[in-house]
Order: structure tokens, then sequence, then C-alpha cells
């Protein structure tokens, strides 16, 4: 229990939780300004595929001549038009043809599948192609030297600090920013946007595309930051996961990260957990605790900017933290009995602590009002 | 709020529909992986063709999962090709079913039942309860089961005269891969990220890979990480090896086995990418990963391509053995490594093989925490 164990833990959870991340901000583009996308994972799974035969294919062209970076960066441009194209068909459907939006996604979540593992049959394997590689880790100067926060936020590969500037620019974008504005009055209410002159349907067509886009960085990441091949279903769910995260973290880019961070922290634990080198009622003991503090003072923060002083909620954020400092406490204190947990157990995690928490803490999550209907012009 | 319930209804049903429909649309038999022409149309629409070619029609099943996987389900389809290739099957006679439900096992089998198919090869442990049942329910076909132990539904042997069990000593080729590991590791940590846990030939490889590692050199540290997932994702889910790779790395790991279709191949391309030495699995993968040639010390191999080869050509000329055959478990060549791997590892690995063939090491010995469903057979002296 060292910080070692610590860095390695939040370091994994952070890179688990970045196609996550990127998969919820290509639905929250696309929900906030109206169209339910449900066909993250397709989009995913086809940037994957395109951003390998992207930078697999530009290799091949130059001759190896370039350094290798270009052509995972082509594979990146590849895979975000690729998915933004895919976005479009999407946005095609549910916009100009009307079609029922969860429909038109989960067709296109079929199409992707049997697409890329076409592909993958016809063209990939005959040919043996083999990646490029992934792009290398970049150590942020000074920040980078930091003990334990430096290991887990500034020594990542490109993709995660993306992600991370991405979720930002977003936050902002949307909440802060006329477009932003825009974007939301055409999700919650196209008719009252169209009458001050915003023109809904482009709107809709320009987000639920660049949204694509980002979806498509998402699929990008495993191949050319995690695993550096394409292999097929290899998304095996994460676009879901994705859609899950942006309704869980109600509808904002920060909220979403923040579940995406759950998943890929649960997820993360399983592996950890397994090297056997801590004990492990122990380790959760400790990270329940941290949690809980995490949560309450996420809450405490919360409050103070809404500036609200109901008294029975300070009492409860008070509550929280000393459960929080109990649970570490008794981690530390006590000689935990050491006990094996089921891989099976681990691999629920993810899905307990969401549920605990979506049921806990979370409260109402409120969809944008306009989600899945198409605009008709009066 | 009403709302939101009908939106995530509608995300749960449409997750499950996803893996409901891809099997529509995969479960089509596909065209063989050379560029060949597509595969078998059904038997009824050509019957004069029989005894022309299709003295003998020959599906193959694999496991959730993909045919051209880089190693298991890819293996035993190569068999099938090398017997097709040596009775000159034409094209018609053979043909394959990409798995992607394990719900699917039994009308995947029955889908070439109904077309007429004498012999059928299914791929993996998880296949072996619905290939025995259909051995049972149809004593005129011959089937092959790779990895598939022989046992009725308590598991008592029960073996049948037209059901092969092709199964290996996983356990015998991971502790020689763990020994290789053991001798070839500088920094005295090795580690290993598998699939299911609850696969026995996952878990023979795992704990043989430990023994092996442990045997040579017990100072070693083994670190090995299994997919939590379940059957529907933990051979498929490369991203989520790559990063165990990755950590184990950081961990100190400078020799990585990745041992599980997908799953595994993630870890072997990640650890390579970072310049760790790997060792496949199922086959010399070698040369099914090219990514890996660098870095790839040697392959866990089982000789999945020539026995199930061998067993067709048995079904064919009446020598058919029933019930459980064990095939050979042994490692790949080094390739880029012959000249880099000591004289002495080579000679300690020989005699450790010899040492398990006459008995005097148990591979498969289960230590604090090892996983418990290996079901593993003691080698015969």
């Amino acid at each position: 229990m060292d910080s070692v164990f610590f860095s390695g833990l939040f370091f994994l959870a952070l890179v688990k939780a970045t196609p996550i991340a990127f998969g919820a901000m290509a639905g929250l583009m696309s929900e906030r300004s109206g169209v339910i996308n449900i066909a993250i994972e397709g989009m995913m799974l086809t940037g994957a595929m395109m951003a390998f035969l992207g930078s697999v294919i530009f290799n091949d062209l130059t001759g190896g001549t370039l350094p290798k970076i270009y052509s995972l960066l082509a594979g990146l441009i590849v895979a975000m038009i690729s998915a933004a194209l895919v976005a479009l068909l999407h946005a095609v459907f549910s916009i100009h043809y009307k079609v029922d939006q969860i429909i038109s996604g989960t067709v296109i979540n079929l199409l992707s599948v049997g697409v890329t593992n076409f592909v993958a049959n016809a063209y990939i394997d005959p040919r043996g192609l083999a990646g490029v590689g992934v792009f290398p880790v970049i150590n942020i100067p000074i920040l980078s030297e930091i003990p334990l926060i430096g290991r887990i936020f500034f020594s990542h590969q490109p993709l995660v600090y993306l992600m991370l500037i991405m979720v930002a620019v977003l936050q902002y974008a949307l909440f802060k920013t006329p477009w932003g504005l825009r974007t939301r009055a055409v999700g919650e209410h196209p008719r009252a946007a169209d009458t001050v002159g915003i023109n809904v349907n482009r709107r809709r067509y320009i987000n639920v595309t660049l949204g694509g886009a980002l979806a498509g960085i998402g699929g990008a990441f495993l191949v050319l930051e995690s695993v550096g091949r394409f292999q097929k279903l290899m998304t095996t769910g994460r676009g879901f996961i994705a859609l899950a995260a942006l309704i869980f973290g109600k509808w904002t880019s920060v909220g979403a990260l923040g579940s995406a961070l759950l998943f890929g922290f649960a997820e993360a634990l399983g592996v950890r957990l397994q090297l056997g080198d801590v004990n492990e009622l122990q380790a959760l003991a400790l990270l329940a605790g941290i949690g809980i503090i995490v949560l309450a003072g996420a809450w405490a923060v919360l409050k103070l900017i809404r500036r609200g002083a109901d008294q029975r909620r300070n009492r409860t954020i008070g509550i929280l933290a000393s459960a929080g400092l109990a649970s570490i406490a008794a981690a530390l204190l006590f000689d935990w009995p050491s006990v094996e947990i089921p891989i099976q157990f681990l691999g629920l995690m993810p899905y307990i602590a969401t549920v605990l928490v979506l049921a806990g803490f979370v409260g109402r999550a409120i969809p944008p009002a306009a989600i899945g209907k198409p605009y008709e012009k009066a | 709020m009403k709302k939101h319930f009908v939106i995530l209804t509608g995300l749960l049903v449409m997750a499950f529909m996803v893996g409901a429909c891809a099997t529509a649309t995969t479960d089509e038999p596909a065209p063989p992986p050379a560029g060949d022409e597509p595969a078998p149309p059904p038997a009824a629409e050509e019957p004069t063709e029989e005894p022309a070619g299709c003295m003998y029609k020959i599906g193959f099943v694999t496991d959730v999962g993909k045919l051209n996987d880089q190693s298991f389900n890819e293996a035993g389809w190569n068999g099938v090709l090398a017997a097709v290739d040596e009775l000159g099957l034409a094209e018609e006679c053979f043909g394959f079913i990409e798995t992607s439900d394990s719900a699917d096992y039994i009308p995947n089998i029955e889908s070439f039942i109904s077309e007429g198919f004498g012999i059928i090869v299914t791929s993996g442990f998880a296949m072996g309860a619905a290939t025995h049942q259909s051995g049972i329910d149809n004593p005129d076909i011959f089937y092959i089961g790779t990895d598939q132990t022989q046992t009725d539904a308590d598991f008592n042997p029960e073996p049948l005269d037209n059901v092969a069990g092709l199964i290996f000593h996983e356990d015998v080729s991971g502790f020689l891969a763990g020994a290789l590991a053991g001798l070839m590791t500088e920094s005295n940590v090795v580690g290993g990220v598998y699939g299911c846990p609850f696969i026995p030939p996952v878990a023979r490889f795992e704990v043989g890979y430990r023994n092996g590692a442990k045997y040579v050199n017990p100072d070693v540290e083994v670190l090995n990480v299994y997919h939590p997932g379940s059957l529907d994702v933990c051979f498929t889910d490369p991203e989520f090896a790559a990063e165990t790779a990755d950590t184990l790395i950081a961990e100190g790991a400078d020799v990585i086995f990745g041992a599980g279709g997908l799953t595994g191949n993630g870890a072997l391309i990640a650890a390579c990418n970072k310049g760790v030495k790997v060792i496949g699995v199922d086959v010399d993968q070698y040369i099914t990963l090219p990514e890996t040639q660098d870095c790839i010390l040697s392959s866990a191999t089982k000789g999945l391509t020539s026995d199930v080869k061998a067993l067709i050509i048995a079904a064919t000329d009446g020598t058919f053995p029933g019930g459980e055959v064990f095939g050979p478990a042994v490692l790949a060549p080094f390739h880029n490594f012959e000249d880099v791997i000591p004289q002495d590892v080579k000679d300690q690995l020989a005699e450790i093989s010899d040492m398990i063939d006459s008995g005097e090491i148990d591979p498969c010995a289960p230590f604090e925490g090892s996983n418990e469903g290996t079901f593993c057979t003691p080698v015969t002296p």
C-alpha cells in the first residue's frame, strides 16, 4: 500500500476512462442539440478500424520513410473523418428522414459491426497487415516530476491530454458561449430557437457530425494508443458505457468525465488487485474511504458555488466526511485478514459502483427536453 | 424522469439486440480467409455434386470470437484447410460459422447437420457440452472438439465413438513458457495476461506458467492477471489486455505471456511496443502477429493444426478414435531470438521437458491461491 500502488491505480483509471469520455462527449454534442445518439459504439468501432487502416496504408504509401508519428496522425484524422461520416448518416436518418432516432442508432451499430468484420475478414487478415505502433508517452516538463501527481496526470500519451482538454473546452463552450446557448436552446425548445433565427436542423447536423469525430478519436485511442492493432469487435460495449456515463453525468462533459473515471477506476482496481501485492480488503476499505471523502468534498464545493444554505445537507456532508475518515482509519489501523476476492467480483465492480452512485448521489438526471423529436417548421 | 427511464430501458434492450443481431450478421458461413470463393451453399441445391467432389463435408464452428484470431480458432481452421487439401475436396465441401453469442452453439452446429455435413469441428472448451450432446444425438456424424474433455453432465468420463475431444497439456507448454520467462528475465519480475479464468485450458496455461517460472527461478515474482469479464468479452478485449500489460510493465515485468485469443494478442502487441519481451500462445505467433517479431521469445503452442488435420483424415479412413485424444504441447521456435537465448537455457528447457515427460515435475501443481479450475490430466510417463 504505497504511492506506487496509488499512482498506478489512478494512472490506469485515467487511461481506461479516456475512450469512454470521448464517446460520452460525442453523445453530449448530439443529445444537447436534441438528437439521441446510441450509435456511439458503432462510430467508435468504425473509428478504430479506420485509424488502423489509415495509419497502416499511409505508412505503406510513404514507404516507411517518414517518422511513424505522421502515420499515426494520418490514422487519427482518417478515424475522425470516417466516424464523422457515420454520424452524418445518423443525422440524415434522424433529421432529414425523421426516422426514430433509437432505430437509426441501432441500425448504425449493426452496420458498423458488419462492415468492420467484413473489412477485417476480406482485407486486413488475408494481407496480414501489421500495425504501425502507438503514440509515444509525452512527459510534460517539470509537472511530470511532481511525485504521485506527476505520474498520474502528466505522463500520458497525447490522446489522454486531448481528452482532458476537450472536456474542459466543451464544458466551457456549452455553458459560457453563444454557441453553447444556441445548442442547448435547440435541444430544449427548438421552436423558440427557431423564432430567434437559429437554424435548428443545420445546428443539429453540425453537432451530430462533430460529435461523431469525437467518437472517432475514442475509437482511434483503442488502436493508436492502447493496442496498436485493430481487432474485430474491439470496442466491447465501451460506446454503451459512454452513453451511460453521459446520462449519469447529467449531460455535462465534466460530469461525464467523472462517471467515466468511476468506470475506469473500478476496472483498474479489477486489474490491480489481481497482482496480489496488497491486502485486498484493506485496499478496498481505504479506497472507499477516499472515495467518500472526495464525494463529500465535491458536494461541499458545489454547495458553496450555488450558495445553498440547507442545514440538513450540511449535516449529510459532515456525516459522509466522517464516515470516509473512519473508513480510512479502520483500513490503516485494523489488521485485515488476507482474503482473495473472486475475479468475477472484480469484474462486477464497475457496475456495483455505478448502482451505488446512481442510487445514492446523482439524483435526477433530466435530459434535454426536445431530445428524440425531429423538428418540423410550423 | 419517465422519459429518462424509457431511454435507459431502450439502451439496455439495444445492448442485447446488438449482441443478438450481430450473431445474425456474422453467423453466415463467410468466405475462407485465403480470399477464396464463398463457403458452401446448402447441399440441397446441388445434390448432383455429391459423388464428384463432396466425399465428406467438413464444417467448423468457432467459439465466441473470430476465425482469424491469429491464435486458437485460426489454428483449428488451418487444420481443416490442411485436411481439405490432402483430401482434395472442392470448395463447396467445407465451411465455417463464427459464433458471436454463447447461446448459439447448438443452432450453429445444427445448421451444419441440416446441410448434410459429415464431419464437424467445434473450437473451444465452452462448446464441449453442446458438441457432446450433438454427438449423442447424431451417431453417424463425426465430431472433433478442440479443448473439450469428454464427460457427461456430472463430469464423469463418457467417451463416444464418434466424438474426439482433442485436448492438450497446456500446463506443460505453459510451464515451459514460464521456465523460459524465468530464465530470460533480468528484473526478476514476469507477467501474464489471460482470458477467462473459468476456461480450464486458460487456467492450465496460467498455473503452468507460474510453476515454470518459479521452478527455474524461485526468487522470481509472477504477476498474472485474468480478464474479469464474462465469456462474451473476455476473449475479445485487446484494450483491457494492452493496458494490463502496461501496468505489469510499470510493476517491473520484463517478459509478458499473453494467453486468451484477441485479448492475449492485445497484451503481446502493447508489451512489444514498449520493447518488452513477450511469449505467445496456441500457435507460433511470430508468424501470426507480425508486430511482435522483434520481441517474441517463443509461443506456448498446441499442435492444433496438425492434430485437427490428423483427426479429420482418421474420420475419413475409418480409424477415428473416439474419446479424449491428447495432442502435443510444446514451445514454438525462437526465431529472432535463436542466437540471443543462451545455449544453457535451451539445454535446461530440454531437460525440463524430459522431466515433465517422465513425471518428475508436475507442471500443474497447485499453489496458494491458484486457480482451482484447471482440471489437469497428469502426464503419464
